[in-house]
């Protein structure tokens, strides 16, 4: 949905809740996590400077990012993909596609599962 | 035990684990690989090591040491990625890759085998066989797909 920098946001230090920052659209807060390498959520990592905006309920969900890397539609082809195991959410599996380049796969977030995992962490 | 007697030969690969070798037929094996670079995938179950490029595709590796209750091992210089075809009545897309600990062998399975039933008590195992002084086992594919896309019911 969107791509926003660090200092647009508002940073949120309460130790009570997940959220890193939000940002503030007038009509709306819209939550910003930031989480680890194995998905869960780590509060503690200042490191972020950006933050990718996804669609979700009821409102989009922010997740932060070092660095993001913008790649054209066109060198980017992706084949589907099943991850095995439980699905995290309701909407199935993280990842519902893959993106080998290189001979390195790249598993690629569904945007809508990704919305509804950001969405459940942060609740 | 009970003699155990095949009609036809079936050629067959013996994957190596930790634990019990496999015994699975030639025809289920897309190719044998060597490990290349394991991409770790989050939020999935610990048999799973992660998933490789393959053919432009990405498939997920499983420890079957780990599927059968064990530590899950590690791949190590000697280790092959055994490429699996899906299983029967998934999408054609949904190769497995299962870690072994060596080369498999090659290994046609006939009545000259001799081959008698061993015991095991694992789910994912649907029979067991002493094969050459040593017990293999035979994936149970329905576990194995219960295990691996629980979601589809």
């Amino acid at each position: 949905m969107a791509i926003e920098s660090k200092d647009a946001l508002i940073l949120d230090s309460d130790g009570t809740n997940n959220i890193v920052a939000w940002r503030d659209v007038g009509s709306a807060k819209w939550p910003v996590l930031c989480l680890d390498e194995d998905l869960h959520v780590n509060k503690s990592d200042d490191n972020w400077q950006r933050v990718v905006f996804v669609a979700a309920s009821p409102v989009p969900m922010g997740l932060a990012a070092q660095e993001v890397q913008l790649i054209n539609n066109a060198d980017l082809t992706t084949e589907p993909f099943t991850p095995v195991g439980m699905s995290p959410t309701k909407f199935g599996h993280l990842f519902k596609s893959a993106w080998v380049d290189a001979g390195k796969p790249y598993p690629v977030f569904s945007a809508d599962a990704l919305g509804a995992y950001l969405h459940g962490c942060g609740a | 035990m009970a003699q155990v007697q095949t009609d036809q030969p079936v050629h067959s690969l013996i994957v190596p684990t930790a634990n019990m070798p496999l015994l699975v037929p030639s025809a289920s094996i897309a190719e044998v690989i060597n490990v290349g670079e394991l991409v770790s995938l989050p939020l999935t179950p610990d048999w799973c090591l992660g998933v490789i490029g393959w053919r432009q595709r990405a498939v997920p590796v499983v420890s079957f040491e780990a599927l059968m209750g064990n530590p899950a091992q590690g791949p190590t210089p000697r280790s092959k990625i055994i490429i699996f075809f899906p299983i029967p009545g998934r999408k054609d897309f949904e190769f497995f890759g299962v870690l072994s600990s060596s080369e498999p062998q090659p290994h046609t399975v006939s009545s000259d085998d001799g081959l008698v039933t061993a015991q095991t008590d694992s789910p994912i195992i649907a029979a067991a066989f002493e094969l050459g002084g040593v017990t293999v086992g035979v994936p149970d594919y329905q576990v194995l797909q219960s295990a691996f896309y629980p979601d589809s019911g």
